[in-house]
């Protein structure tokens, strides 16, 4: 990692946010964010784009930075929106077929064999949940059809807002999705 | 654009949305980060439906054809599904998240008393409900074992089982009347340990069905949901693996719905003989 590149990191951070930690905050955001539209627009290797989507703002930063007006996030999406139409060009001329249209045969998607490896690992994530969260995912996602309903009703229960509920159950679930990717990674290693 | 329109952030996921309007919706995934987290719970939301069998046609070949495309999504699935398996095998425990009062600490603050009458009482009923609860766990755990067992035969990604010794194998038409006398007949022996019950793909579209199976007086037996088209030599079948353990030597009825619909779509016939050795 060369001195230029350290130097331009410094200055991305502090052109998300004059505070450090909040600036790491809306960068892993904004990473996170490309990922997910990146692989939306069906690009396999999403996390790639992404990094390279970054890569690319660290070294125009010098440049942008004290001019650029609005919200930093959108000049990533403009550069990643870029690369999109880079990467589509360059698979049309390959393939002749554009990359984003590709049609994957994934009618048994199930059947995969990481599966068993994932449900091992959501058990031993489960159980390191805290009581009263891995209760409450559970309940959440074993209610009867219709689902609505049922929902409100444990809303209700629970003396809070049907989306509150929601929102409560997504935020458990971030948390199981990383630690079973930390299972996963571990697996592998082993 | 509206409020956090639902049905614009469905068409975004199912890749149906027009430059303009999809543009519109990234841009604000970038800086709104309650609407990120609107959107990634839409998300979840479209693998559950999907999962469950309840998204339509032409939303689920959507969702195959735009949405399943890449290695995030297709994990994204996996989850969604291993959840979804796990929810449905905590079906069998009690929930306790209600809010009820917490027993526990009432009986603590009885025995507390100085009333002679009320600590009798309470001592007797602790011994009844020790015993109730001795025999509704040995249930419960049986049944749960159960479920558990069905569920590993019959997941997605279990494999279909030979017939063999421990397998007893029964293929199922829809058109076999009890009444004939002649219907297709599983034999358990003491070496059997799962009965595999072979139907035909039913004429509906849907990739996710259920079985319910009844005994001769109409009693529900049990239900297996979350079944799935196998193919087998390029013939579609529905197969449900099931412990010999829970069939007794009668006749029994198979019927399979949609997952998440009550009306039947085939009903089959046949008879389990236990052989006593």
């Amino acid at each position: 990692m060369t001195k230029r590149w350290e130097d331009n990191f410094e200055a991305l951070l502090a052109w998300l946010d004059p505070d450090r930690e909040r600036a790491g905050d809306k960068y892993e955001d904004i990473r996170h964010s490309l990922i997910n539209i990146f692989s939306w627009q069906g690009a396999s290797d999403a996390e790639d784009l992404a990094d390279e989507t970054i890569s690319r703002v660290i070294n125009k930063v010098p440049e942008i930075a004290l001019t650029y007006k609005g919200d930093p996030a959108l000049y990533f999406y403009g550069v990643a929106k870029k690369m999109q139409w880079e990467v589509m060009r360059r698979e049309q001329s390959v393939a002749a077929n554009p990359s984003f249209d590709n049609v994957t045969d994934t009618r048994e998607p199930s059947e995969t064999k990481d599966f068993e490896r994932e449900y091992e690992c959501l058990e031993q994530c489960l159980s390191k949940l805290p009581a009263s969260d891995r209760e409450l995912i559970l309940l959440y996602y074993q209610q009867e059809q219709p689902k609505i309903d049922s929902r409100k009703e444990l809303a209700r229960k629970l003396g809070i807002a049907p989306n509150n509920l929601r929102v409560r159950v997504h935020r458990i679930r971030l948390g199981l999705h990383a630690c079973i990717e930390k299972c996963l990674g571990s697996k592998t290693e082993t | 654009m509206k409020e956090l329109e639902p049905e614009i952030i469905r068409s975004y996921l199912l890749g149906v949305l027009d430059e303009s309007t999809r543009e519109q919706v990234e841009q604000r995934l970038m800086t709104d980060r309650d609407y990120k987290e609107e959107v990634l719970i839409s998300e979840e939301e479209l693998l559950e439906d999907y999962v469950s069998g309840a998204l339509g046609r032409h939303e689920r070949d959507l969702f195959l054809k735009n949405y399943l495309t890449t290695p995030l999504q297709k994990q994204k699935l996996r989850m969604a599904l291993a959840l979804d398996k796990r929810a449905r095998l905590n079906m069998l425990q009690p929930a306790g998240i209600d809010g009820s009062p917490n027993l526990l600490q009432r009986f603590v603050g009885v025995l507390g008393t100085r009333k002679l009458f009320l600590q009798l009482s309470w001592a007797v009923l602790i011994l009844v409900l020790m015993a109730g609860t001795w025999l509704i766990f040995k249930s419960w755990r049986t049944g749960q074992e159960l479920h558990a067992e069905l569920l590993r035969l019959n997941s997605p990604n279990s494999s279909l089982l030979d017939a063999g010794p421990s397998v007893s194998q029964l293929s199922l038409s829809p058109f076999t009347l009890r009444e004939s006398g002649n219907l297709p007949t599983a034999t358990i022996t003491s070496e059997t340990q799962v009965v595999q019950l072979r139907t035909p793909q039913p004429s509906s579209q849907q990739q996710i069905y259920q079985a319910i199976l009844k005994d001769s007086n109409g009693a529900e037996v049990l239900r297996v949901p979350g079944l799935t088209i196998r193919n087998l030599n390029n013939t579609k079948v529905l197969a449900l693996q099931l412990p010999a353990g829970v069939l007794t030597s009668g006749d029994y009825t198979l019927t399979l719905t949609e997952q998440n619909s009550s009306e039947d779509i085939a009903d089959y016939s046949f008879r389990v003989i236990r052989q006593q050795n």
